[in-house]
């Protein structure tokens, strides 16, 4: 993907794109697709789905490009996104039950059995070890932890993006440190 | 952030055991969507300005050509009213001018009859405008019309004045139409009927010689004498044939006769005998027998027919 001058902030490229600079997009789009997309994956576990809400974001933020303010920090804007549409996602599984309900729900269902992490491990198997782990995790607390892994964030950013507040957002990723290791450890 | 040293150690280390992972990238198919959806975005916002420019340019260019075409077609229909109310102007009663004679003053009770008529009135109109072309001729050779040049004129005037009042258009109501005027003139003059005033205009604009009104008994000896009289005696003996002419045409049947002797005064000489045929039969005598006259007056050499014959002594 083709690149803007390194010194031009996402903010400044945003507002580029507002005025109609397609390729201040094309950069913005590049340095934020991969970490986007694997926070999105790893958060929802369904590769599909996945790309579907993937792109929805993305469409999210095309559509409100004009609404966009450089006040808000675009990473932040783009994650936010993308919770929402997360959050959306599990309640339109589960319509009848609230958040924490959804994500409890969520957190107790079983691992497919071939991603069990009892079985004997390679390398390979304990890298996905840490994935199985990540895929146990309740939502809440997966997000954080992947906000903070994927996109470097601090605890204020992370409760920014999740809509919660700050000590909400760091017991969500020491809940989430706690189960990681003990996953790993067992 | 606020985790305690050991909690960030461990944290940073999952950090790193997580980035170890494979990173998965989106799919080429997903990248191309995103940016074709973000290029489409661009363009749907730059399109809609000059079309919906061009498209309300347009709009109202349309509105303006329609507000002006309207107009001009309201401005059409006020600038024809006039015209179109002006029969009842021009046919007011216009008092004649000195020297001229007027029109016959029996227009005033046309209309009713005319309209209950019109069948009759219209014969009689296209039977008088059938004969224009050679009464024309005979008018120039006829020296009693020249007595009739300024009625004649001033008929053309309200003519002109009154188009819609055209005797061809419309033969009955609007050759009836002329004579209005003369109603109230009558106890100033008579004048020729309708017929005659058609067939006495349009001699009056293609020869000046005219075609004489039909005049009362007294009138036509004016007439004949009036070749060597003055213009001014002449016009006060048809003046006063006229106004005995609007006393009688008072009736309808009258009025239908005296137009029908005015158009025979313009008529060729067969046709005027004709009408006098025709007022014999519908009853007409004595108006007959006074056409009958002038007749004789006017072509003493034509032979009379054997039913007209008998009726001058």
């Amino acid at each position: 993907m083709s690149g803007d001058a390194p010194e031009s902030s996402d903010e400044d490229l945003m507002l580029a794109y507002a005025r109609g600079e397609m390729r201040a997009f094309e950069t913005l789009y590049a340095r934020h697709r991969g970490p986007l997309y694997r926070f999105v994956l790893r958060t929802i576990r369904n590769r599909a789905l996945a790309d579907e809400l993937y792109q929805e974001v993305w469409s999210r933020v095309v559509a409100a490009r004009a609404r966009y303010r450089p006040q808000a920090k675009f990473s932040t804007w783009l994650l936010q996104i993308a919770h929402n549409l997360m959050i959306d996602h599990f309640r339109r599984q589960r319509p009848q039950a609230g958040a924490e309900e959804t994500e409890l729900v969520l957190a107790s269902l079983d691992a497919p059995e071939h991603e069990r992490p009892d079985q004997q491990l390679s390398e390979f198997e304990q890298r996905r070890r840490i994935e199985l782990a990540l895929e146990e995790l309740p939502p809440e607390q997966r997000e954080a932890f992947l906000l903070r892994a994927e996109q470097e964030l601090g605890i204020e950013e992370i409760a920014e993006v999740a809509g919660v507040g700050r000590e909400t957002a760091k017991s969500r990723l020491r809940y989430a440190l706690a189960k990681l290791r003990e996953r790993l450890a067992s | 952030m606020t985790l305690s040293p050991r909690e960030r150690e461990r944290l940073e280390a999952l950090v790193a055991a997580y980035r170890r992972l494979p990173r998965d990238e989106p799919p080429a198919a997903v990248d191309a969507a995103v940016l074709k959806n973000a290029r489409g975005a661009l363009r749907t916002s730059s399109r809609p300005r000059w079309p919906t420019l061009l498209a309300t340019a347009a709009t109202m260019t349309l509105a303006i050509g329609l507000a002006w075409q309207l107009r001009e077609a309201e401005d059409r229909i006020e600038a024809q009213r006039p015209a179109e109310v002006a029969p009842p102007p021009a046919a007011a009663p216009e008092p004649p001018p000195p020297g001229e004679t007027p029109a016959p003053p029996v227009a005033l009770t046309l209309p009713p009859v005319l309209e209950d008529a019109p069948a009759d009135a219209r014969d009689a109109d296209a039977s008088a405008d059938a004969a224009l072309e050679p009464t024309r001729a005979k008018a120039e050779t006829a020296p009693a019309r020249a007595a009739t040049t300024g009625e004649l004129a001033r008929q053309a005037r309200r003519d002109e004045a009154a188009p819609a009042v055209g005797a061809r258009a419309a033969p009955t109501g609007k050759v009836a139409a002329k004579p209005f005027p003369a109603v109230e003139e009558s106890s100033q003059a008579s004048g020729p009927p309708p017929d005659a005033q058609s067939a006495e205009i349009d001699e009056a604009r293609e020869a000046p010689p005219p075609a004489a009104p039909p005049p009362p008994a007294p009138q036509p000896a004016a007439a004949a004498a009036s070749a060597t009289q003055a213009p001014a005696m002449r016009d006060t003996a048809a003046n006063q044939a006229r106004e005995e002419e609007a006393k009688r045409a008072q009736d309808a049947l009258g009025l239908r006769s005296e137009r029908a002797r005015a158009a025979g005064e313009a008529l060729s000489p067969q046709a005027w005998l004709d009408e006098i045929a025709r007022l014999l039969r519908t009853g007409q005598r004595e108006r007959a027998i006074e056409s009958l006259r002038e007749f004789r007056r006017a072509h003493p050499q034509v032979e009379l027919p054997p039913e007209l014959r008998d009726l001058l002594p």
